[in-house]
């Protein structure tokens, strides 16, 4: 029973069956619910609580907080600890760039479809769970700001700057983390989600700007699958967007040249980030959302874990 | 062909239509290529930079890939079409290597003229063997050879190609005709051979060895055929002319040998006319001709001069004794003949008959003979007293109308209806059947002839027997009681074209009263006589084989009293012998006809044999004909002099003489002729010339087996580039 419903969800984890669903608030809903319930042994309870660990059962403890199921393996009695979050700030920065309109044929919807429903979708798995969520659009430059909270009118807020849809402008990224890193007052997890179209370098400046301010940052490298297998072929008039120009040209013969192009990009923003202790994850917009999800829990464990090797060194 | 000139060397192709198709079907990659540019799909694309960046590194090398793919495609699918047009590269001042194979087309004149001797014993057709063979030795060892022969239309070409010792030994066997030449035809052939497209023709030459006769090369339709067909060739392939006789021949010939006379019987004079023509520069002298008839002389001529370049004739009368066939040879006596023996002599087939049986039909017989209408009809054949009847030319028998249906048709030479008024509708087939067959049919007007009638069975009818349409009886306006006279019609007739000189004759003061005026057909009718109203008197017509007159008075006294009159005799004696129809000018006959004779019924079982002049016999055949009449055919005849055909008791005597036109000796010059090709033609006058047997384009070389293999070898990197300027570069790369 329990897998069927799981199952049930896990569907609308599928960005094809997502993008039939209108309505970002809901789609955002779906996915989280979606993702919890596929994972089904979760340990979730109610909000901003993370489980921890088990130790010994003590007397007095309280015996509700027993697992009965280490008990059923052990015979001993095993206490499940947990640990309350009540100050992580969480900002998502969106791309609204031109390039994000791109949708291939093949590909449910575009980049910027597919942001804003992940970017949701963070955003509401963060408020469920206490965390202050503020959002950033940007394009050519920084444009709607919306300051972390963890108001219950927060996640309406949010929902509502994402509705709007992608701008006609070019990508900036550098100026905006610059901007960024600028605003935000006090350690932020930030997420971008982005195709990260531009300059690598000045975006590495952008980013290690952030992180010279001790950010936590996670880049969400957003792909169409088309470009990253440019499997077309036959006489093509490419129409760059973002006034990029056009080209008239016979795609299998630039293939293997386009895609070493990619490889190189990737490679060069993937290390670059790692060298700052930057999370990237990259994925097209036909990757299911629980890749995006996964990421983003992985990174608060891992700032949790940070937090608390940090507090037993220092008292 | 077309050709390119290209330095000294010129490239051309032997199908030049599908060259042609091959540079069309080169633009068919460029046209896709184009097409496909204008047909792109457009894309709006995110990662353009890298697409960008892509391409300023492939552009160099995309460029020179797909440009030389598509010319590889263009030369790929324009070669291979190419291929098939046959592309040869020729060298006109030839190449060293190995001499390319060649056709060699000798076009031997083999006509009657080239036996004319130039002096000593070599005659025109030794010289022509003799440059041809002083050219075999420059010839290359593969060459084909090709022997064509101006007689039998070409039909004694030796059309296969053969190898030069075959054509020695064929040169061998080749003799020279008494024919004449028929250049037309011999070009054509000629013309059909280079057709052949084994070997180019680039690398074929047709020589024509011939002496050039003047009255092939200069008789303005004779001429213009053969200039014609010689144009042609010289635009295709190389052509050669070789002269192989000298100017200054002078040559006399019998040229004619006729009867004047229309119907030869025993017992009567008959004209014979013997024409001399003197081919010399001077004027012929003494010159006798004898008349033979199976080695008897029966007539001599002697012409004291003949002009030179003109012609003498003289007549003189025989008379034969026997009837049939009699085969006559008339000669030059001694040696006046000249440079041609063959037309020394000519011949003659005169048929003698007894009598012409004639069937006069008698509408309306009278008491005696000359009270009915066809009396004075059988005075004028048959001049002498009832009791000398069957003496004369002919033998008339009066019958009435009634009496018509019981007399087989075919036993008379002649048949006149004289005033016949009705005749049943079979006997009107009959009469249609007999002329049809070669038949003559006098009809006389009358009042008993129903025009209605006449116009309905004899005119209204296929065939017409009748030579036009006839209207009412009317009687002239002219004189006191209303008459007119006849006279001649424009142009005059050969029947009474001795009246035309003689104005007082009787045929011109004949009173008539009556007759039927007559429209004649459209159709090979023609006007003898004619009244002074302008009516015809006289019309007469072809019918099939036969011939039909109508008279459009009577031919008693009751319209006229023109048989009265002495000129009637002649007119209706002219008339009758005219619709005879020369019994027998059919045996007299040119060098290369048949010889036809047709066959009774009767005879069809008996054996036929055609005895030549050389005593050997004439193969022939009897055919049915489509109306059902038998015909022996044999021949053509090859040799001029006397043919003896003979079937059960029946012997004939065929005259077959040579082509009078080649007796001239006369040449024209072959540059002339070359330059009557337009230039194009080139005189060889000397087999020691340089390359004289090589043929001006004797090095051309087709290229079919090189284009295909370029073909080949581009259809193999083809794909390899395709591969490479697409999506096969990955293997590539990954290589």
């Amino acid at each position: 029973m329990t897998t069927e419903t799981g199952a049930g969800y896990r569907k609308f984890l599928d960005p094809t069956v997502l993008s039939r669903i209108g309505g970002l608030e809901l789609r955002a809903r779906l996915i989280v619910e979606g993702y919890f319930t596929g994972l089904h042994h979760s340990p979730y309870r109610g909000l901003s609580v993370e489980y921890a660990d088990h130790r010994q059962y003590v007397q007095g403890d309280d015996i509700r907080h027993i697992d009965w199921k280490v008990f059923g393996r052990t015979d001993k009695y095993y206490i499940k600890e947990y640990e309350q979050e009540t100050n992580l700030t969480c900002l998502l920065v969106v791309d609204t760039s031109e390039s994000m309109s791109f949708r291939s044929a093949s590909s449910p919807w575009s980049k910027h479809e597919y942001a804003t429903s992940l970017a949701a979708s963070l955003a509401y798995l963060s408020l469920q769970q206490g965390d202050a969520v503020g959002l950033a659009l940007f394009d050519a430059g920084l444009g709607e700001f919306v300051r972390p909270s963890n108001a219950s009118t927060q996640w309406k807020t949010v929902i509502q700057e994402l509705e709007g849809k992608a701008k006609g402008a070019k990508t900036s990224l550098a100026a905006v983390l610059d901007d960024l890193a600028e605003r935000l007052p006090r350690r932020t997890l930030v997420f971008i989600v982005s195709d990260f179209l531009d300059d690598v370098a000045s975006t590495l400046r952008g980013l290690r700007h952030l992180r010279y301010r001790r950010h936590e940052v996670v880049a969400c490298h957003l792909w169409d699958r088309a470009e990253l297998t440019f499997d077309l072929s036959g006489p093509t008039m490419f129409e760059g967007l973002e006034g990029t120009g056009r080209l008239l040209t016979e795609p299998r013969t630039l293939r293997e040249r386009y895609l070493a192009e990619v490889e190189r990009f990737r490679s060069q923003l993937q290390s670059g980030c790692s060298r700052m202790m930057i999370d990237y994850v990259s994925f097209d917009t036909s990757t299911a959302m629980d890749v995006a999800l996964s990421a983003y829990l992985a990174s608060r464990a891992t700032r949790m874990r940070r937090r608390t090797a940090r507090g037993m060194t220092g008292g | 062909m077309i050709a390119v000139p290209v330095l000294a060397q010129s490239f051309g192709f032997v199908q030049p239509a599908i060259a042609a198709a091959a540079g069309a079907a080169a633009l068919v990659p460029i046209v896709i290529h184009l097409l496909n540019r204008r047909r792109h799909r457009r894309v709006v694309w995110a990662a353009m930079a890298f697409l960008l960046a892509a391409t300023r590194q492939s552009r160099r090398r995309l460029f020179v890939e797909q440009w030389l793919l598509l010319a590889l495609r263009v030369a790929l699918i324009g070669l291979g079409v190419a291929a098939a047009g046959r592309p040869f590269l020729s060298s006109a001042g030839g190449v060293a290597g190995e001499r390319a194979r060649a056709r060699r087309v000798f076009v031997l004149d083999d006509s009657l003229s080239m036996q004319t001797r130039a002096g000593g014993d070599e005659t025109r057709f030794d010289a022509a063997l003799g440059r041809i063979r002083a050219l075999l030795p420059g010839f290359g060892e593969n060459d084909v050879f090709h022997l064509v022969t101006t007689s039998a239309g070409g039909g004694a070409a030796s059309r296969e190609g053969v190898g030069v010792l075959a054509f020695e030994d064929r040169l061998r066997q080749v003799r020279p005709t008494y024919l004449a030449a028929d250049w037309e035809a011999a070009l054509s052939s000629a013309w059909d051979l280079t057709a052949d497209a084994s070997i180019l023709k680039a690398n074929t030459t047709v020589y024509v060895v011939s002496d050039f006769a003047r009255a092939d090369w200069e008789a303005a339709e004779i001429g213009g055929q053969a200039l014609n067909e010689a144009r042609r060739l010289a635009g295709e392939v190389d052509l050669v002319l070789i002269p192989a006789a000298e100017r200054g021949s002078s040559n006399t010939a019998v040229c004619r040998l006729t009867s004047l006379t229309p119907l030869t019987a025993t017992g009567f004079p008959t004209r014979i006319e013997a024409e001399v023509v003197n081919y010399g520069v001077r004027a012929a002298r003494d010159v006798s001709v004898h008349v033979t008839d199976r080695e008897r002389r029966l007539l001599t001529f002697e012409f004291e001069s003949v002009p030179a370049g003109g012609s003498a004739s003289q007549d003189g009368f025989i008379t034969f004794h026997e009837a049939g066939t009699h085969g006559l040879r008339a000669e030059l006596a001694g040696a006046a003949g000249g440079a041609l023996a063959a037309d020394d002599q000519a011949f003659l087939s005169v048929e003698v008959i007894r009598q012409a049986p004639v069937l006069l039909v008698d509408g309306d017989p009278g008491v005696d003979r000359m009270d009915g209408h066809a009396g004075y009809v059988q005075k004028a054949l048959s001049p002498a007293d009832e009791s000398s009847v069957g003496s004369g030319v002919f033998d008339p028998k009066v019958v009435s109308d009634s009496e018509l249906p019981a007399e087989s048709l075919r036993d008379y030479a002649v048949i006149v209806l004289c005033n016949v008024g009705r005749l049943p509708e079979r006997e009107w087939r009959r009469l249609a059947e007999y002329v049809g067959a070669g038949g003559g049919l006098l009809v006389f007007a009358g009042d008993q002839v129903s025009v209605e009638h006449y116009n309905r069975h004899g005119a209204g009818t296929e065939p017409a027997i009748l030579p036009g349409t006839l209207g009412d009886a009317v009687r002239p306006a002219g004189g006191e009681e209303g008459w007119t006279t006849m006279t001649l019609a424009e142009p005059v007739h050969p029947l009474v074209a001795e009246f035309a000189s003689l104005r007082d004759s009787g045929l011109f003061s004949a009173r008539v009263e009556r007759y039927l005026p007559i429209v004649p057909a459209a159709d090979g009718s023609r006007v003898v006589l004619k009244y002074l109203t302008g009516d015809p008197a006289l019309v007469i017509q072809s019918v099939g084989r036969g011939t039909s007159a109508m008279f459009t008075t009577s031919a008693n006294m009751e319209w006229t009293n023109f048989p009265a009159k002495g000129d009637f005799v002649s007119v209706v004696v002219e008339a009758v012998s005219m619709l005879c129809g020369r019994p027998g000018s059919h045996r007299t006959v040119e060098t290369g006809s048949s010889i036809v004779e047709p066959i009774e019924p009767q005879d069809v079982d008996l054996p036929v044999r055609l005895i030549a002049p050389s005593g050997g016999t004439l193969a022939g055949s009897v055919a049915q004909g489509a109306d059902g009449s038998l015909t022996f055919r044999a021949g053509p005849a090859a040799d001029p002099g006397i043919y003896r055909f003979q079937s059960g008791e029946r012997s004939l005597d065929f005259a077959v003489n040579v082509p009078a036109r080649e007796s001239d000796p006369g040449v024209t010059e072959a540059a002339v002729v070359a330059e009557r090709t337009g230039g194009l033609a080139r005189v060889l006058e000397d087999e020691a010339e340089s390359g004289a047997g090589q043929g001006r384009t004797a090095q051309a070389t087709e290229l079919n087996l090189t284009v295909l293999l370029i073909v080949l070898g581009l259809l193999l990197v083809e794909p390899i580039l395709a591969g490479a300027a697409s999506g096969g570069r990955d293997g590539a790369a990954s290589g």
